[in-house]
C-alpha cells in the first residue's frame, strides 16, 4: 500500500504541474568572490502536494524558498539562469506589477522568526487586512471581518481582541499563528514554509505543525516545507528533497527515503539519528563539514565525505535523475 | 506613566533653568573693566565723556551698587515678575521688546523646520531605498556639504543669486504671515532655505541610515512576501518604525536652527529676538541683551522638553505601561 | 578589544601606549577613503598657516585703494578686496587665524573637560552631580547662542574667543570622559593597580584616559570643525576679532556691501571656510565610522 501511494505522490511528471522549478541557479556576489547558492535545481510540485526540503544550514534550502517568491535581497544576490514556472508561466520573466499580484494572493510564505518578522509597529489586525485590502479591494469593514475569521481558522484564542494587540503583546506560538493567518488570507494556492517551528518551543512546534496540516487539508494547498530537522518534515509531507551545498541531492517519497535511502548523504542522516536502542554505541555523524561555497570540491560535492567514493566522484559531478522508480538521487552509486 | 514622566522632567529642570539665570546674570558681571563704563559706551583711555549723574543712574538702575548675590536675588525676583529692566537706548521694558520680536523668530524657526522636513525625509528615504547610486551619492554629498557650509556664506551666495542678479525674491524685510501670507511666504523662502540647510543636512544623513536599518528587517521581507506594492512596504511600514528614532533626531537638532537664527536674522534683517540680541550687542544694550539671551535658553529648554516627552509617547511599548 | 557598555564605544585593554594608540588611529584613517581625503584637506590648511609668509604674494594688511574690488588677475590671484586687499594673501593668511582660534579653543574645552569628567566618574554622588549639573546649564543653551553671549561681554580678540568657543566643548568631553571612567571603574584591574599602591592620579591617567582615545580623538576632529565655524560666524557677526584682522569670516563682512561689485571676495573665503569644516567633519566622520558606526548622539 505505502509504495504504490509513494509512487503516485513522487510523480515529479511535467503535465500539469502546479509549480515547476527547472535549472534553477542563484548567486551571491560577494567581496571575496562568487557564491553559487543555488547549482542547477529542478523539482515540480503538484496542487495540494506536501513537498518537504531538508538540509544542513548552507545548503541553500532558504535561499531557494526566496527564489521562488523573487524575495532575493538583489544587490548581492541574483537569479542567474533557469525557470520558475507556476501554472505554466515562468515567475522569472515576470514583471514586479505582477509578482506583487501573486506573492501573497497565489503563493504565500511563513517565515522562521515570527517575532521579527511581524512590524512592530501596527496591529495584528492591522497587518492582517493589509492582505484583504490590496489584494481583494475589500473595503475596511470587510477586511477586518475577514481578519477575525482566518484569525479563527488558526485556533487563535479569543480572534477580536487579539485584531488589536501589538506584536510584542503575544507568545512565539501566537504570533507563529498571526503569520499563517497572513499567508492564508488569501487562500494561496502554494504555501512555502520556510522554518516555521524551528524558534518555537517543543510542545509549541508540535501544535503548529498539527495546525499546518490540517489547514493544508482543508485548503488544499500545496505546501512546501523547508527545515533542517527530518522529524518535522516527516511528519507533515509527502515527499522529501535533501539539499545539499546548493544541490538536490535526493528526491523521494517519505516512506521511500526512510527505508531504503538512495544517497549517501541522506543515509548519513538518517543513521546519525539518535536511537534510545543503540545509546551504548557512539552518535554516528557523517565525517568532516560542509564544503566551502566558494572553493567547492570537482565532481560530486560530497565525496569528500562520502564513505563509498570512487574515483568517478572526484571528477564528474553526477546528475539528480530516477534511480528506483520515480524516486530521484544525485549520485553514481545510489543504495546502502 | 506619561504624566509621572512629565512631572520627573520638570522637576529634573529647576536646577538647570537655575544655573541658566546665573549665566544670563553673570554676562553682565563678567564684563572686563568697569561694565557701566562699557555700558555707557566709555573707552577709558580716551577719557570721560559722561557725567557722574549718568554713572550713578546706570548703576541705580542695574543696581550695581549691592553686593553681587543680592543683586541676583533681586533681579531674579524681578525676573520672575516679568520684568527684565528697561532697554538702555530705547528705555522701554525689555520684556515689552522681547515679545513684538519674538514671533518672527518663531515663525521663522517653525518654517525652516517644515522646510528641513520636506527636503530631509524624503531625501534620506530616497537615498536608502537607491543604495550606492547616483542618487544616493548626491544625497550623500549634499549631507557633507551642507553641514560645513556657513550659513551667512550660503545666504551671501543665494542673496547675490537671487535678489541682486535675477531680482526674484526680496532680501530683506517682514511681513506677518497673518496678514500678508504670500508676501510672508516670499520673505521667508530665502531665510528659510538657509537657516535650514544645515540641519536638514544632517537629519538627511540620519534618515537614510535608519531607513538602511528598518529596509534590512524581517518584517520588510514578510511585507515584501506580501505582495505589498514597493511604495507601500518603504512609506507605511518601514518609515513608521523610522519615526522614533527620526523625531528624536530632529528634537536634538533644533539647536542648529535656533543657534543659526542670529546669522539668518542679521543676514535678512529678519526682526526677531536673535537679531535683537545682536543689536543689543553692538549698542552696549545689556538688558536687551540678557533678555534676548534668556529667551531664546528657554525656548530651546522648552523644545527639548517637549521632544522628550513626544518620543515617550511616541514609543509603543510606553504606551501600555 | 571589548565595547564599553556606557558609551558604546570599542575599549582595548590598557596595556597599550599612546603612541601605538596614535599609529593604529592613523592606520583607521589611511584605510577609509574620505578620511584620508579629510585628513588632507587638514594638513593642507596647516601647511598654509604655518608657512603664510612664504607662500603669499602681498601683504595681508597692504592697502591699494586705487586697486579694491578687482576681479582675479595675474597679479592678485583672487581679486582684491575692497580695501584694495589682496584675497588670495588674505585667505591665506585666515587659515592662520582660522587655525589658532581653533586650537586654543579646542584646547581649551578638552583641558577643563576632561578632568571635569574625571573627577565626576570616579568620586561619583555629588560631586557628579554637581559638576553635570553646570554641564546641562551650558548645554542648555543652544550652539552659538552661548558663544555670542560670551564674546558680548568678554569683547573680541583671541582670549575671549578662546573662552566663548571652548566653553561650549566642555560638556563633550566630560560627558566622554565620565562614561569611560564610570565603565572602568569597577574592573579588575583598577582594583589591582589601587592595591600596587597607585594613586588615584595615576590610575586615570595610565588606566582610564588610554580608553578613550577613540572617542577622545572623534570629538577633537568635529570640535575643530565647529570651532572654525563658530569663529567666522562669530567675526561675520563682528563679535569676532576686529579688522583688519584677515579672518575668513570678517572677510566677508567687509564684502557684503559690495557683494554685487565683486562677489569674488565673497565667495573665496567661503568656500575655504567650508572646506576646512568638511575636512574635519569628514576625518572626524571616518574615524567614527571604524570604531563606533552606530552613533545617535550629537
Amino acid at each position: 500500500m505505502s509504495s504504490i501511494h509513494d509512487n503516485m505522490n513522487a510523480k515529479s511528471s511535467n503535465q500539469n504541474a502546479l509549480l515547476e522549478v527547472r535549472n534553477l541557479r542563484v548567486q551571491f556576489k560577494l567581496k571575496a568572490g562568487i557564491l553559487p547558492a543555488i547549482n542547477d535545481i529542478s523539482f515540480s510540485l503538484q496542487e495540494s502536494e506536501t513537498l518537504g526540503i531538508v538540509g544542513e544550514t548552507g545548503s541553500g534550502k532558504s535561499v531557494m524558498a526566496f527564489s521562488i517568491l523573487r524575495l532575493i535581497p538583489s544587490p548581492p544576490g541574483e537569479i542567474v539562469g533557469g525557470e520558475i514556472l507556476f501554472e505554466g508561466e515562468d515567475l522569472l520573466k515576470k514583471s514586479d506589477r505582477e509578482m506583487q499580484r501573486i506573492r501573497g494572493r497565489k503563493i504565500a510564505m511563513i517565515f522562521q522568526e515570527p517575532m521579527t518578522s511581524l512590524n512592530p509597529s501596527f496591529t495584528v489586525g492591522q497587518q492582517i487586512s493589509e492582505c484583504f485590502r490590496i489584494h481583494m479591494g475589500h473595503s475596511k469593514r470587510e477586511s477586518l471581518e475577514g481578519s477575525q475569521y482566518v484569525l479563527n481558522t488558526v485556533r487563535v484564542p479569543s480572534p477580536r481582541t487579539m485584531m488589536g494587540l501589538y506584536p510584542y503583546e503575544l507568545s512565539g506560538g501566537i504570533r507563529q499563528r498571526v503569520m499563517i493567518a497572513m499567508a492564508l488570507a488569501c487562500q494561496p494556492k502554494v504555501l512555502i514554509a520556510d522554518e516555521p517551528t524551528t524558534a518555537l518551543d517543543v510542545t509549541i512546534q508540535a501544535q503548529i505543525l498539527e495546525l499546518l496540516k490540517e489547514l493544508q487539508e482543508k485548503y488544499k494547498m500545496a505546501l512546501i516545507l523547508i527545515s533542517h530537522n527530518l522529524g518535522v518534515v516527516a511528519s507533515l509531507c509527502n515527499r522529501i528533497g535533501v539539499m545539499y551545498a546548493g544541490s538536490l541531492v535526493e528526491l523521494s517519497g517519505k516512506t521511500r527515503l526512510f527505508t531504503k535511502p538512495l544517497h549517501p548523504y541522506t543515509i548519513g542522516l538518517l543513521r546519525a539519528i539518535p536511537r534510545p536502542e543503540h545509546r551504548d554505541q557512539p552518535l554516528a555523524a557523517i565525517p568532516g563539514s560542509i564544503c566551502d561555497l566558494l572553493d567547492p570540491p570537482s565532481g560530486c560535492k560530497f565525496h569528500p565525505r562520502c564513505y563509498k567514493v570512487r574515483e568517478i566522484c572526484k571528477s564528474d559531478p553526477p546528475r539528480l535523475e530516477k534511480k528506483a522508480g520515480d524516486n530521484q538521487a544525485a549520485c553514481f552509486f545510489p543504495g546502502e | 506613566m506619561l504624566g509621572r514622566y512629565i512631572i520627573q522632567r520638570l522637576l529634573h529642570l529647576i536646577p538647570v533653568l537655575l544655573m541658566v539665570t546665573i549665566i544670563v546674570f553673570l554676562i553682565v558681571h563678567i564684563i572686563p573693566g568697569d561694565p557701566i563704563l562699557v555700558m555707557l559706551g566709555v573707552d577709558p583711555e580716551v577719557g570721560a565723556t559722561y557725567t557722574e549723574e549718568q554713572y550713578q543712574e546706570l548703576q541705580k538702575m542695574l543696581g550695581f551698587d549691592k553686593p553681587v548675590y543680592v543683586q541676583y536675588f533681586r533681579w531674579l525676583m524681578r525676573l520672575l515678575d516679568g520684568d527684565l529692566g528697561l532697554s538702555l537706548q530705547s528705555r522701554r521694558p525689555v520684556m515689552d521688546i522681547l515679545l513684538e520680536r519674538y514671533p518672527a523668530t518663531i515663525y521663522l524657526a517653525f518654517m525652516a523646520f517644515i522646510t528641513v522636513i520636506l527636503i530631509a525625509l524624503p531625501a534620506g528615504t530616497i537615498a536608502a531605498v537607491r543604495q550606492n547610486t547616483i542618487v544616493d551619492y548626491t544625497a550623500m554629498g549634499y549631507a557633507m556639504w551642507g553641514v560645513a557650509i556657513p550659513n551667512f556664506w550660503l545666504g551671501l551666495m543665494l542673496i547675490l543669486l537671487f535678489s541682486l542678479k535675477l531680482g526674484i525674491l526680496p532680501s530683506i524685510g517682514y511681513e506677518s504671515p497673518f496678514e500678508y501670507p504670500f508676501k510672508f511666504l516670499q520673505h521667508v523662502f530665502l531665510p528659510c532655505i538657509v537657516l535650514g540647510t544645515s540641519m536638514a543636512a544632517s537629519v538627511t544623513r540620519y534618515m537614510r541610515a535608519e531607513m538602511l536599518e528598518q529596509l534590512h528587517q524581517d518584517y520588510v521581507r514578510t511585507a515584501r512576501a506580501k505582495g505589498l506594492p514597493p511604495r507601500m512596504v518603504i512609506v507605511k511600514h518601514a518609515a513608521k518604525n523610522s519615526m522614533i528614532s527620526i523625531v528624536t533626531i530632529l528634537g536634538l537638532d533644533i539647536a542648529r536652527l535656533l543657534g543659526g537664527s542670529t546669522i539668518v536674522e542679521t543676514v535678512f534683517t529678519w526682526p526677531g529676538v536673535a537679531s535683537l540680541l545682536l543689536e543689543g550687542i553692538y549698542a552696549r544694550d545689556y538688558p536687551i541683551v540678557q533678555g534676548a539671551v534668556l529667551i531664546i535658553a528657554l525656548t530651546y529648554v522648552a523644545i527639548n522638553l517637549f521632544v522628550d516627552i513626544t518620543y515617550k509617547w511616541l514609543d509603543p511599548r510606553i504606551k501600555l505601561e | 578589544m571589548e565595547t564599553n557598555s556606557t558609551t558604546g564605544y570599542q575599549v582595548s585593554l590598557p596595556s597599550r601606549s599612546y603612541s601605538s594608540r596614535l599609529w593604529q588611529a592613523l592606520r583607521v584613517i589611511a584605510r577609509n577613503r574620505l578620511a584620508l581625503m579629510g585628513l588632507v584637506i587638514i594638513l593642507t590648511g596647516l601647511f598654509a598657516a604655518i608657512f603664510a609668509p612664504y607662500i603669499t604674494t602681498h601683504d595681508p594688511f597692504e592697502i591699494n585703494i586705487p586697486d579694491r574690488l578687482q576681479p582675479p588677475s595675474r597679479s592678485h590671484w583672487f581679486g582684491t578686496d575692497f580695501m584694495g586687499r589682496d584675497t588670495y594673501t588674505r585667505v591665506i593668511f585666515g587659515a592662520r587665524t582660522a587655525f589658532q582660534v581653533a586650537i586654543g579653543a579646542v584646547v581649551l574645552g578638552a583641558f577643563f573637560g576632561i578632568p571635569i569628567g574625571m573627577l565626576a566618574g570616579y568620586f561619583g554622588r555629588w560631586v557628579d552631580s554637581a559638576f553635570m549639573r553646570v554641564m546641562d546649564a551650558i548645554l542648555a543653551f543652544p550652539g552659538r547662542l552661548l558663544a555670542i553671549a560670551l564674546v558680548a561681554s568678554l569683547g573680541g580678540g583671541l582670549f575671549s574667543l578662546y573662552v566663548a568657543i571652548g566653553v561650549n566643548s566642555i560638556p563633550s568631553y566630560a560627558r566622554i570622559i565620565r562614561g569611560a571612567v564610570l565603565s572602568q571603574k569597577e574592573k579588575e584591574y583598577v582594583e589591582a593597580a589601587r592595591m600596587t599602591g597607585e594613586t588615584d592620579g595615576m590610575i586615570m591617567y595610565r588606566h582610564i584616559l588610554p580608553n578613550c582615545f577613540a572617542p577622545l580623538l572623534i570629538r577633537l576632529s568635529l570640535d575643530f570643525a565647529g570651532a572654525i565655524l563658530t569663529e567666522s560666524s562669530l567675526s561675520f557677526l563682528g563679535l569676532g576679532f576686529p579688522p583688519p584682522t584677515p579672518s575668513w569670516g570678517l572677510m566677508l563682512k567687509e564684502v557684503s556691501p559690495f557683494l554685487e561689485l565683486q562677489p569674488w571676495a565673497a565667495f573665496i573665503p567661503g568656500l575655504t571656510i567650508s572646506l576646512m569644516i568638511l575636512g574635519f567633519n569628514l576625518l572626524g566622520d571616518g574615524l567614527r565610522d571604524v570604531f563606533d558606526p552606530r552613533q545617535y548622539e550629537r
